[in-house]
């Protein structure tokens, strides 16, 4: 039995180091590898699944093209495919122009060699792409806004905490790894408060779990920070050195008392109090926040309202204290970095066009002109299940001349497709990846011959530039050739600038990004304009008509900004992360299945009582977007008022959220704010 | 309630510890267990619990993941017919040799925490090995290794000597190799700021009856026996009283019949003579050994007619009779009572009455068992247990109210009819004896800890789990 090293390349926190056991050119078993000290116990059960996921019989080996008569995928010669392909795309870009292609990539896997895709379509004569992203755009900016950039203390650095604040996360299911070291500060005393709607296995250690009514989280933190300024707990000296705009800050929240922010978060009065008291007293705190209630209409200013508290008292830059939202430290080898990175240009080089916003794919590409959207090519990526307003990307996606779907398997958008190419899977390439939780630099190892007749995508485009007669400079310089040797020769340059950094070392393990920091900020600069922490920003202003300082405004589908809506749908609907997927990925293997076989949407006693339902009923959720029908669950531990289903769930297994949710983009940053959702239910 | 277990321990031995306070319930252990076993999806020798699933306010939500706790004295060990499981001297591991095994799953009934799981490809039963195989490479149990939060862990019981309270565990003597840490005092469970105390009892979703570890599907072979073993005692024992006589064919077809039906509930029936190895022991083993001579001795005594023989053959009958009464009597998970209606002896003891006509027999163990029928069926009712009174009516009508008026008006020509009447009663007594086995587990005792609390008017937890 042979073992190697390798690394989980999904979009997920934790981001694991790996250890695989190989016989006989099969994975016989996949554990947890100690050098990452963020992941150093066992890898999670979608981790362990991947034993199941390469094998599967379901995994699409061979190129597939969809037969316009029968509706059915048939299998087809790479030769022929090819030749297709590249017909196809002489065509698109004779008849209509490059940016007739919509080149449409998501979070499926991470990877260095990701950046072959942009390459291709760069070289092909400029191509059509997306700006924003689906997942944590807005909390990316205002973090970037307030403190000058995406920069988190180790992981590990929790522990020291003595208050922690888990604010919109559920660790549980979506950062497993992170619940060991809250749970070694709780053993030494500290105190736990979780800010969610919903009582997550997250929650269960915690001492209060406070339940906001969706989308007001922001009001909550401005509420807190008015009493801790009235209770003298606000930081002065810390203030005046490092903080910009607190006069204005406090001035500006002088009308969130608790009174007023008990109605409008639904919070009691008392429990505002005791928030308030546990973070003007107990230091060092931490506050972890979460991607979930990042996703509303007015998130940007809700994360900056919630920076506010670690910058007005003082926990920033000392060990124990902070802020965790995303840790970019290990995003060393992009020019510029995200947030920034997925917005569109403010001069277009027209060569990529980032014209569609993510959070509305569908419309975009319906609307799209000069030249309109004829093609696209999906890779990494289920849009169908994953993106806001499922049938409108579906509508979409119907109205183009050409789909192509790179996958493993037959997803809701691979459907769609008329041609699918088989994709590879974590062990069938060799990549390096970074993550967003720990600063580690890792390597993905190859550790298994692709089956079938599968190849890597960097091979697909090798194979298509060839054929479509790019110079061989260019493929040399941009697109590696197929072996072993050519792939990592590729991935030697980004290493380069890097001493520290090389593929033998990242052999022997997982090695901390050079721009790793124990704890963020204590040296106290930020590179924000004015080097201080910003409560007050300029930027924020000019780059997204926000006021200047954070403030509350209530978010555009709400129970209370929208009373006609909320009339007809009255309840809030959550669509969180379950342990058991990635987003739309595992939930196919049966492994998974297992332990989570069908959808159901979580339900407050008092909502069912008042429908008549009763817990295992059939439920229809539906607004004036979609509907969808699904089993229900009493769950006690559900705000009232709102309903939810995790997300992720295919076409196919009836429980896909995004047939209710609306294409709509975040007030900053251009993410999707698709948890501004109401909807109603009921017993059918 | 919490039956408290009380480990006391001297020799040296490794075991699972579980961190009630890091466990998420991810079910990484159940997987990883999948996996290093070869398994086959699904087939986890490893189940993680979760209690207080639909999120009672003031009550904690945590987990349990369980497989085999390698007790000190087995209680599968000590049960196995065919002495297929074993306590290895130096690791303390029990084990089950699936050379061994004939597949009868009684190890599943008697385990309090299931381990043993039924094998459907092997046909045997298999459980945990505590990872015996990668010990000798210096690895921990696979699950253990799966653990993303360090929850599950291995620890040197050897030296723990204090008495330990762990909810859900019933003191049963056999001493399971477990240390469980409690959730700490501080952070047993959130409080809510938008809770509702008012629906906490209504819709609380604890299901306090558990899975039917015995369905009549699976285990009919052994009610059909039961009942072949009540009829031909009765039968034999009746000859002897009333002195008809008994053709040796029409008794034997059916002996032979009742002894390979027996056979179709093992996994695998070619082992079945091997049940009898663990004479010294278990009950199952003495069952079909004196089901055997029982057998035996009547052939003789149908030959020769020597009425010595003939009672040393009865008396076997009734301790075959006691013996399968006592493979159904389980301490460490079937609250069975002492005397229930459809015990196979008290079975027999009417059927003799049946058989020789005798109203003093019939009278009696009529009369007692349709009183602990009455009785156990409307305690079940009460307790809102599987079952229709429709059937509860057809098996008193059937058993004793046909036979009896049938008896008292005509004289002896409908005597198989009145036969066949009260075994139809005898079946669904049995039958219905099956359904309402109930299985202590712990999912069950724990959730009917959790139910005391949600009645409660003030919130806390002290008292129910005293470990808290």
């Amino acid at each position: 039995m042979k073992t190697f090293l390798t690394a989980c390349p999904r979009n997920c926190y934790s981001t694991c180091s790996m250890t695989v056991y190989v016989d006989n050119g099969k994975i016989k078993n996949i554990e947890g590898h100690p050098q990452n000290k963020a992941t150093s116990q066992g890898v999670c059960l979608k981790g362990l699944s991947y034993i199941e996921r390469v094998y599967s019989p379901e995994r699409i080996l061979c190129p597939l093209i969809k037969n316009n008569k029968t509706g059915e995928f048939e299998d087809i010669s790479w030769d022929s495919v090819l030749d297709i392909m590249s017909e196809k795309l002489q065509y698109f870009k004779k008849e209509y122009g490059p940016q007739s292609v919509l080149f449409y990539s998501a979070s499926g896997t991470k990877g260095l060699l990701n950046s072959v895709s942009s390459n291709f379509w760069r070289l092909y004569g400029g191509y059509t792409t997306t700006y924003g992203d689906l997942c944590w755009q807005s909390g990316l900016e205002a973090t970037r806004l307030t403190l000058g950039e995406n920069k988190n203390s180790a992981p590990w650095d929790i522990e020291k905490a003595k208050l922690i604040i888990i604010w919109g996360k559920n660790p549980a299911e979506t950062n497993i790894h992170q619940m060991s070291f809250i749970d070694n500060a709780l053993e030494n005393g500290a105190k736990l408060i979780i800010i969610d709607p919903r009582r997550t296995p997250s929650s269960e250690r915690a001492e209060l779990l406070i339940q906001p009514r969706p989308g007001t989280d922001g009001a909550l933190a401005l509420g807190i920070a008015n009493q801790l300024i009235k209770n003298n707990y606000a930081d002065r000296e810390f203030i005046s050195k490092h903080v910009k705009g607190y006069e204005e800050f406090s001035k500006n929240i002088e009308e969130f008392t608790p009174d007023k922010v008990s109605e409008i978060t639904d919070i009691p009065e008392n429990y505002i109090k005791r928030l308030t008291e546990y973070i003007g007293t107990i230091k060092p705190m931490t506050i972890s926040a979460g991607f979930g209630m990042q996703r509303y209409t007015n998130s940007g200013q809700t994360m900056r309202s919630i920076l506010a508290l670690n910058a007005i008292t003082g926990n920033i830059g000392k060990s124990g204290s902070g802020w965790l939202y995303a840790n970019l430290q290990s995003h060393i080898f992009d020019d510029i970095k995200d947030p920034v990175a997925s917005y569109p240009p403010a001069t277009g080089d027209g060569i990529i066009r980032k014209s569609i916003s993510v959070a509305k794919l569908g419309s975009g590409i319906i609307e799209q002109k000069d030249p309109p959207v004829k093609m696209i090519w999906v890779e990494r990526a289920n849009p169908v299940t994953t993106n806001p307003e499922t049938p409108k990307t579906l509508e979409a996606l119907r109205s183009l001349e050409l789909r192509v779907v790179v996958d493993q398997f037959l997803t809701d958008t691979a459907r769609e497709a008329d041609i699918i190419l088989p994709a590879k899977t974590m062990f069938e390439q060799t990549d390096i990846i970074n993550a967003y939780w720990h600063t580690y630099i890792q390597l993905k190892q190859k550790i298994l011959d692709p089956p079938g007749s599968v190849k890597p995508e960097t091979e697909i485009y090798h194979h298509l530039a060839k054929r479509l007669g790019f110079s061989k400079e260019d493929i040399d310089r941009y697109i590696p050739a197929p072996s072993e040797d050519d792939i990592q020769n590729y991935l030697e340059r980004f290493l380069k600038p890097f001493p520290e950094l090389s593929l033998e070392k990242l052999k022997e393990g997982p090695v901390l990004s050079p721009y790793h920091v124990e704890t963020a900020w204590s040296d106290l600069k930020f590179s924000t304009p004015s080097g201080k922490i910003e409560l007050l920003s300029e930027q924020a202003s000019e780059l997204w008509e926000t006021n200047v300082l954070p403030d509350f405004k209530e978010s555009e589908e709400s129970t209370v900004s929208n009373k006609e809506l909320s009339d007809k749908y009255p309840l809030y609907f959550l669509t969180p992360n379950t342990k058991n997927r990635i987003h739309s990925q595992f939930n196919n293997l049966q492994m998974i299945k297992n332990v989570s076989e069908k959808p159901y949407i979580s339900i407050n006693p008092k909502d069912a009582e008042n429908r008549n339902i009763e817990n295992g009923d059939l439920i229809e959720i539906f607004n004036d977007r979609g509907r969808l029908k699904i089993n229900s669950k009493i769950d006690h531990g559900i705000k009232a008022g709102c309903v939810a289903v995790t997300n992720g769930w295919w076409i196919t297994e009836n429980g896909t959220v995004n047939y209710l949710s609306k294409e709509r983009e975040t007030d900053m940053g251009y993410g999707a704010a698709f948890h501004d959702n109401l909807v109603e239910i009921k017993k059918i | 309630m919490i039956i408290l277990s009380k480990l006391k321990r001297s020799d040296m031995q490794i075991g699972f510890k579980i961190d009630l306070n890091k466990c998420t319930g991810c079910q990484a252990c159940q997987l990883a267990c999948e996996i290093e076993n070869d398994l086959g999806w699904g087939n986890s020798w490893r189940i993680v619990e979760t209690f207080n699933e639909a999120n009672v306010p003031g009550i904690p939500v945590f987990y349990y993941s369980v497989s085999c706790n390698h007790c000190e004295k087995p209680v599968c060990l000590k049960n196995c017919p065919a002495w297929a499981i074993s306590k290895n001297k130096d690791s303390g591991n029990v084990i089950i040799d699936p050379e061994k095994c004939i597949g009868c799953r009684y190890c599943s009934w008697v385990c309090p925490y299931d381990a043993p799981k039924y094998d459907t490809k092997a046909k045997v039963m298999q459980k945990c090995t505590f990872c015996d195989h990668r010990k000798e490479n210096g690895f921990k149990p696979a699950c253990v290794t799966g653990c993303p939060t360090g929850a599950l862990e291995t620890v040197d019981i050897s030296d723990f000597k204090k008495k330990i309270e762990y909810p859900g565990f019933p003191e049963i003597g056999i001493r399971p190799v477990i240390e469980i840490k409690h959730l700490r005092k501080n952070n047993v469970f959130p409080k809510l700021s938008g809770e509702d105390k008012d629906r906490r009892e209504k819709y609380n979703g604890i299901k306090t009856n558990n899975d039917k570890k015995v369905s009549i599907t699976q285990e009919w072979p052994l009610l059909i026996f039961t009942l072949i073993m009540s009829f031909l005692t009765a039968y034999l024992t009746g000859s002897l009283i009333s002195d008809y006589s008994i053709h040796i064919l029409s008794f034997f077809p059916i002996a032979v019949t009742g002894l390979l039906i027996s056979t179709f509930h093992l996994g695998k029936p070619e082992r079945s003579v091997n049940a009898i190895i663990n004479i010294k022991r278990s009950w199952i083993s003495r069952e079909i050994l004196l089901t055997n001579l029982f057998f035996t001795i009547s052939l003789i005594y149908l030959i020769f007619h020597e009425t010595v023989i003939g009672w040393t053959a009865a008396s076997l009958g009734i301790l075959t009779l006691f013996s399968i009464d006592k493979v159904y009597k389980i301490k460490t998970r079937i609250a069975v009572t002492k005397i229930h209606s459809a015990s196979a002896i008290l079975s027999g003891l009417y059927l003799i009455g049946i058989f020789t006509e005798q109203w003093i027999i019939i009278g009696w163990f009529g009369f007692i068992r349709l009183f602990l029928y009455t009785f156990r069926r409307s305690f079940n009712y009460k307790n809102k247990k599987k079952g229709r009174i429709a059937v509860s009516a057809i098996r008193i009508i059937f058993g004793f109210f046909i036979p009896i008026l049938t008896m008292q008006i005509t004289s002896g020509e409908y005597y198989w009819y009145i036969l066949l009447s009260v075994l139809v009663g005898e079946l669904i007594d049995r039958w219905e004896f099956y359904n309402e086995l109930d299985f202590l587990t712990i999912k069950k005792q724990i959730s009917g800890d959790m139910k005391k609390l949600i009645g409660r008017k003030e919130y806390g937890v002290s008292g129910i789990f005293p470990w808290i």
